[in-house]
């Protein structure tokens, strides 16, 4: 493999909704409001974007929904499908459509209308075996706790702690943050006397239900300052598919997750990072639960094995931490609209590179990271996307 | 989101999962997996056979679920168990007096029961139950 999407690829425009139970809006609201969004940030109007891609998984089925919404005339549009990497997975093709020299001008979209869908949470969605059924995501993200707490020796309420923690920090970061779903701030008593949703899981261990749309305008690296001073640079776009092989064979451990792990070996590579603890400056990971959370940080190589905990402890993923994560308060309060979440967590690192992130600005963060894990832990799809500045 | 209508128990008996527990081994390696796969997940070999899962195992991990799907009381407590001699299934307990009951390393075996009813079709498949001590 000789390519590399490293500083090919600029973003010069982004738009995100604000994220909640957006009971007066339309789908195609949604994804007007994002994209107008990024049009004014970028300074390009809708005949100036000469392809699209979408990521959703219930709100669009196919390309015409976005191209519809948009009045988009005549133009290539491709709608992607590809779990919680939906968004990412948009953004990754519209990128190398730029890097491939077919398009100087493209837009990625995500967009999820979940409310509308009667959910509560996600079902599981594979019955093949008559025992899937009994999944819920609560349910099959909590039987890692269970297995992690086993393994590295917490009791319960250790465990439990450790990832309280994670959610106090989220909605802390969340609550300074208006397009958030979910902005009240928690205390460690809250989330562990929070009702049971799936042992060990709680209430505050889950993330939001929520609509939402994100969205980016992306240009050759050559053109970018044409359009804005402070364009952000893509360094890496990975996606690890899954064999699935923790669901089928006999010796997945259940307190990592392997694809999150090689998405971010490639990624590293693919944007030359060698200390990802030191040089990645911020995260946005898929934080669906706290303990995915917690995993994340272990399978991304920020802390070592089984030392998730001493990292939380030391408030290393806080604010003012060495590494924040989920500087916009993540998945956890803004929910997952699953095909905008990951242009989402993109919107966040781009409004932190060029200092336009408020009350959560970080101090001069140089390169940030964006995670997603699609399905289940033991058969996942994971992405990995680095931009810089 | 609502999911397709399952199919008629009837049809279901003549698949190799869901009742007569078919998983493969691989005649290289030896690994055994279930579901059944055409290439070995372990070693990449295609070099198989169909394997019947024994119903005895240990509890591999678990959860209480107090949130179910739409057709299950709560609490259920799914589990993952590892299988004697190697394989995997993941499955429900049932007849625990609570779910305190079940841990990591739990003796448990398979027992068939009806699992829920949807749209008016019985689904059964198979549970897992506390192995008594002798």
């Amino acid at each position: 493999m000789s390519g590399s999407i490293k500083d090919r690829v600029a973003i010069i425009g982004m738009g995100c909704t604000r994220f909640g139970e957006l009971w007066d809006k339309g789908p195609t609201d949604l994804v007007v409001d994002a994209v107008e969004d990024a049009y004014a940030d970028a300074g390009v109007e809708a005949k100036d974007i000469e392809a699209l891609w979408g990521g959703s998984i219930f709100t669009a089925h196919g390309g015409r929904f976005f191209t519809e919404a948009l009045r988009m005339q005549y133009i290539p549009a491709t709608h992607v499908v590809n779990a919680c990497a939906s968004g990412q997975d948009a953004m990754r093709n519209a990128a190398y459509s730029v890097a491939a020299g077919i398009y100087d001008i493209v837009l990625a979209i995500g967009v999820e209308k979940i409310k509308d869908e009667g959910m509560s949470g996600l079902p599981g969605m594979d019955n093949r075996t008559h025992t899937h059924a009994v999944a819920t995501m609560p349910g099959v993200f909590a039987i890692m706790a269970t297995k992690y707490f086993h393994r590295y020796g917490l009791t319960p309420e250790e465990g439990k702690t450790m990832l309280a923690k994670i959610s106090v920090k989220s909605h802390a970061n969340g609550s300074l943050n208006p397009k958030a779903h979910l902005r009240n701030t928690l205390t460690i008593e809250r989330v562990l006397n929070a009702p049971i949703i799936a042992w060990p899981l709680g209430l505050f261990d889950c993330c939001g239900v929520s609509d939402g749309g994100a969205a980016a305008i992306l240009t050759s690296a050559e053109r970018a300052k044409e359009f804005r001073k402070d364009p952000v640079y893509i360094k890496a776009l990975q996606i690890c598919g899954t064999p699935s092989s923790g669901r089928i064979t006999t010796d997945y451990d259940y307190t990592h997750v392997e694809e999150s792990y090689r998405a971010g070996v490639a990624a590293y590579r693919e944007a030359g990072v060698t200390d990802p603890r030191k040089e990645i400056s911020m995260a946005e990971v898929h934080d669906c639960f706290s303990i995915t959370e917690a995993v994340t940080m272990e399978d991304l190589q920020f802390s070592p094995r089984g030392k998730v905990k001493d990292d939380i402890d030391a408030g290393v993923f806080e604010l003012n931490g060495a590494l924040p994560v989920q500087p916009d308060g993540g998945l956890k309060c803004f929910g997952h609209p699953i095909g905008a979440s990951g242009i989402r967590m993109v919107y966040e690192l781009y409004l932190q590179l060029q200092g336009r992130a408020d009350k959560r600005q970080l101090k001069e963060p140089k390169l940030g990271l964006a995670h997603n894990l699609g399905h289940e832990p033991y058969a996942p799809l994971c992405s990995v996307c680095i931009v810089g500045l | 989101m609502t999911q397709p209508a399952p199919a008629s128990p009837l049809f279901w008996r003549l698949t190799p999962e869901v009742y007569r527990l078919i998983g493969i081994k691989c005649q290289d390696c030896g690994h055994i997996s279930y579901p059944r796969t055409r290439i070995c997940h372990e070693c990449g070999s295609q070099n198989i056979k169909e394997y019947k899962l024994p119903k005895k195992g240990t509890v591999h991990t678990y959860c209480v679920n107090w949130a179910p799907p739409p057709q299950f009381e709560p609490p259920i407590t799914p589990v993952i168990v590892d299988l004697e001699g190697g394989g995997k299934y993941q499955g429900l307990m049932t007849e625990t007096a609570t779910p305190e009951d079940v841990k990591v390393g739990s003796e448990v075996e398979m027992v068939l029961r009806k699992v829920n009813t949807d749209r008016g079709l019985n689904v059964y498949g198979y549970k897992f139950r506390l192995v008594e001590e002798q």
